[in-house]
Formats: C-alpha cells, sequence, structure tokens
C-alpha cells in the first residue's frame, strides 16, 4: 500500500516542474507547459529536474511572461493534437481559425511590452529554445524596421556608427546594388 | 548577458559605453546568431542594407540562414518595367558568388511574379548545399526547368505558373505544397520524390492540364488534394490515376452542379480516409456522392459542409 502510494506521488509530482529565476523565485508549472522550452524537456528527458530547474540567464520578471505565452502555445498544441488536424477538412478548419485568431490576439496583446523587455525574451526565447517565442519577439523587431532606411534604424535603435565616412562610402559603393 | 568582447568593442570606440551601461543600445547586445534571426524576419534588400549600420553590422548579411526576396520591396508591378529590371538585377547580384553564402542558405522564399531564369534553378541545384526550404510564390516557369536539390526538405509553390516546369527531383523532401497555380502547356509535370511524407494539392485541375507523375512514395502519410472542379471523373483522368490512388485527404469545393463527366472510366480512390464535399450542389441525385462511396473501399469520414441537396 505505502509503496503503491508513493508511487502515485511521484507520477503526480512528475507532472508539475518548479522553475527558478536568477532572482530565486520559483514557478511551478505543468510539464506539457515547462516542454515547449527544447531546453527544458531535454533536461526531463535526461531526469535533471528533480528539486527545480535554475534558469540563472532569466530573471523573475521575463520568466513570468515567457510561462505565460507557453501557458497559451501549451494549450494550442494539445488542440491541435486532439483534433484530427486535417488541414483539408473544412468542419475542423472552422474551429480551428476561431482558434488561431483568438492565439493571434494573445501573441498581439503579448507583444505590447517596452523594447527593453522584448530583447530580454529573445534572450530567454534563445537561451530556453522556444522557436515559436523567439519567432515572435524577431518578427516583432524586424517590423519595427521595416521600410526605414540605416539612419533611421540608427537612430531608433541608438546604434553607434562607428565607421569613418570614408569607410561607409565605400561601403554603400560595394553594395550600391541594394540601395539603388 | 553582454559578452565581454562587446563591452570591449564599445570601451575601445570611446564615449560610447555610455550606451552599453544606459541600456540604449540594445540591439548590438545581441549575439551575431540573434541578429541574423532578426534579420531572417526582414526582406533581403532591408537585410543587405545593414550593411551600413556599424562595424559590427558590416558582414551579417552575407552569411544569412534565411532570406526573404519579395519583388513588392522594389514597389514593382506589372507594368513598372523600371522597378522589375531593379529587383532582377538585385536578385542576380544577391546570389552570385562573392556575395551573400548560398552555400549557408537553409530557407528561401521568393516572391517575384516574374519569369525566374535557368540561373536561378542552376543556384538551387549546384551552389544551395545546405537549402531545406524553398518557397516560390507567384513566380513564372517559363523555361524548360527543373527543381533539382539534393538537400531539399520542404517546397512550396503558391500561385506559380508552371507552365515551363517539366521536373521536381528532389530525393529528401519530405513535404509538397502545390497551392494555386497553374500549368496551361500539355506537358506532365514529373516528380520525383521518394522521400515523401505529406504533400498538398489546392489546384483548379481546369488551369493544370498537363497533370502530374510521380514516383513511388513508400513514406507517403498524407496526401490532401483540394479541387475546385465540377467534372471530378474527367479531372481526375488529366492528374493521372497515380495521383488519385494516392490520396487520403480530399475536399471538393464547387458551388455550381456537380457532374461525373464524360466517359465511364472508373476511378479507384483505394487510399482516400477522409471526402469533404464543401458547398458542393448534389441536386444530381446523389450520383457523384454515390461515386465516391462506390470507388473508396476505406473511407472513414465523411463531412458535407453547406451542400445543396435535392428537395422535391
Amino acid at each position: 500500500m505505502a509503496s503503491a502510494g508513493s508511487g502515485d506521488e511521484k507520477a503526480a509530482a512528475a507532472a508539475m516542474i518548479t522553475l527558478i529565476s536568477s532572482d530565486n523565485e520559483k514557478f511551478e508549472v505543468t510539464e506539457a507547459t515547462a516542454t515547449l522550452s527544447q531546453t527544458i524537456r531535454h533536461m526531463i528527458e535526461d531526469g535533471c529536474t528533480d528539486g527545480g530547474v535554475p534558469l540563472p540567464n532569466v530573471t523573475s520578471k521575463i520568466l513570468a511572461r515567457v510561462i505565460e505565452y507557453c501557458k497559451k502555445h501549451a494549450t494550442a498544441a494539445a488542440g491541435e493534437e486532439g483534433s484530427s488536424s486535417s488541414f483539408s477538412d473544412a468542419a475542423f478548419l472552422e474551429v480551428d481559425r476561431a482558434f488561431l485568431e483568438e492565439l493571434e490576439e494573445f501573441d498581439d496583446a503579448f507583444l505590447e511590452v517596452d523594447r527593453a523587455t522584448l530583447f530580454d525574451l529573445i534572450l530567454a526565447a534563445n537561451y530556453l529554445d522556444i522557436k515559436g517565442l523567439l519567432n515572435l519577439t524577431c518578427q516583432k523587431v524586424a517590423d519595427s524596421v521595416k521600410g526605414k532606411t540605416p539612419e533611421q534604424i540608427r537612430e531608433m535603435y541608438n546604434i553607434v556608427n562607428d565607421l569613418t565616412p570614408e569607410e561607409e562610402a565605400e561601403i554603400r559603393r560595394e553594395t550600391q546594388w541594394a540601395f539603388e | 548577458m553582454e559578452s565581454p568582447g562587446k563591452r570591449k568593442r564599445f570601451n575601445d570606440a570611446g564615449g560610447a559605453a555610455g550606451y552599453l551601461f544606459g541600456d540604449r543600445d540594445r540591439l548590438s547586445v545581441l549575439p551575431d546568431c540573434l541578429l541574423r534571426e532578426i534579420m531572417s524576419h526582414m526582406k533581403a534588400r532591408q537585410v543587405v542594407q545593414t550593411c551600413v549600420l556599424s562595424r559590427r553590422w558590416r558582414h551579417l548579411w552575407r552569411s544569412m540562414p534565411c532570406l526573404d526576396v519579395d519583388y513588392k520591396e522594389f514597389g514593382a508591378t506589372y507594368l513598372d518595367y523600371e522597378s522589375w529590371e531593379k529587383f532582377e538585377d538585385f536578385m542576380d547580384t544577391l546570389l552570385s558568388p562573392g556575395n551573400v553564402s548560398i552555400a549557408l542558405l537553409d530557407t528561401l522564399r521568393l516572391r517575384s511574379s516574374w519569369d525566374l531564369s535557368n540561373l536561378f534553378a542552376e543556384h538551387v541545384r549546384t551552389r544551395c548545399q545546405s537549402l531545406e526550404d524553398l518557397e516560390l510564390q507567384s513566380c513564372r516557369f517559363d523555361f524548360q526547368g527543373i527543381i533539382a536539390s539534393i538537400s531539399l526538405k520542404n517546397l512550396v509553390l503558391k500561385g506559380c505558373m508552371l507552365m515551363g516546369l517539366s521536373e521536381i527531383a528532389t530525393p529528401a523532401l519530405k513535404n509538397l505544397v502545390i497551392d494555386r497555380g497553374s500549368n496551361f502547356k500539355e506537358r506532365q509535370l514529373v516528380i520525383t520524390a521518394p522521400a515523401l511524407v505529406s504533400v498538398f494539392l489546392g489546384v483548379s485541375i481546369a488551369i493544370f492540364s498537363g497533370g502530374l507523375s510521380l514516383s513511388d512514395m513508400p513514406s507517403l502519410a498524407k496526401a490532401s488534394v483540394t479541387l475546385c472542379d465540377n467534372k471530378i471523373v474527367d479531372r481526375f483522368k488529366i492528374l493521372g490515376s497515380g495521383v488519385s490512388n494516392m490520396i487520403t485527404n480530399l475536399e471538393v469545393a464547387f458551388s455550381q452542379k456537380m457532374e461525373l463527366g464524360e466517359g465511364s472510366t472508373v476511378i479507384q480512390f483505394n487510399n482516400l480516409r477522409t471526402l469533404v464535399l464543401n458547398r458542393c450542389d448534389l441536386s444530381d441525385d446523389y450520383q457523384i456522392l454515390g461515386y465516391f462511396l462506390r470507388n473508396s473501399p476505406n473511407m472513414e469520414r465523411l463531412t458535407l459542409v453547406f451542400c445543396k441537396v435535392y428537395c422535391a
């Protein structure tokens, strides 16, 4: 009896993972949420998650946002597996479409952050290897410079131009075909 | 997570260190691989233009894993020949040796709506040794063309005019999508992709009259076809019997009255699992539906969406 009981407990505990931010805050998440991160997925596969997963590169502020993203998208991934996911099936397509729209709205709202947070999210997504989040945040930065000249981009992101005027002129000559 | 190298460079630049500690140049704090990740979401012309931002950016564009070349970035339209020339020159220069290292490319998206030259096919065949994803949108193949690549895993042809394309030879290809597009010529498109796992064809066969010839695909798990045609049987004769026997998921979307078409040839759908008739007119006394049910021995699910049926 006792051994069976502890086995059950172990199974229940295994479904939850504790993530520990750089400032020592603990976050309990389901395995489905955590494994959106390939980095954590590999740790779970290797059985290295007992006692929590320390994430020394991610602050609690950023980790909370990352978990918010993973929770939402883990539900989405589960939904996909549940449905037939047949893209030629119109009846399911209607359901998928409504769900995708909701997900898109979530993503848009999620990206309403200041620039510092956005870059911290990019670094965290890269470190945790969450492809969807990395794509989303990089797309946001790319969109912000769309149609802008190099001068405008420099100004926008405070990029210090350390090229001498002669060097810049030379580079522009070499790549004239991209500026015409 | 600023790298020490970064810090040093800023200190060397003198006076610029304030930007780092004031957290202002957030972009340059990112490692090269992440800057390229961001650039992968930009269009190709702007990617090249980043070379003048600062010393750090000078050569980043040369080793991109992903390029998105889009004629819209040049404001090109059908009638604006000058913009077209600019776009073509840009593309030719970009892919020619000494500029972008196309040997490093794993993803290439190209939206052109202009003839693709033989040169492009040659680049893909011989120099893009790591290319895994190729997406061509609105491109025209106006030559006796072949898409051949030993590395390609995913190929998407969206709204392309394929009349000049005669062969797709891709031994490693896993996913193939031919979405819309046309092939008016009578010449068959020969597809040799023995490792294919999934294929999607969304075509109107009336404008895809050359049909398809497919090699054996032992790994094929899913073949989805969406048709916008009413003379179903005739259309499948054009596509070829290889196609009808391969299909696992079929959706027919057509608002006019369905017809069996001429001739009494029976087309078999031996692999068909799911059939969706979407906004179809079935007031032919269910003949077409009966035809599918009779000739699809493995059908598991039938879905009718907003179909018109006969009411006396």
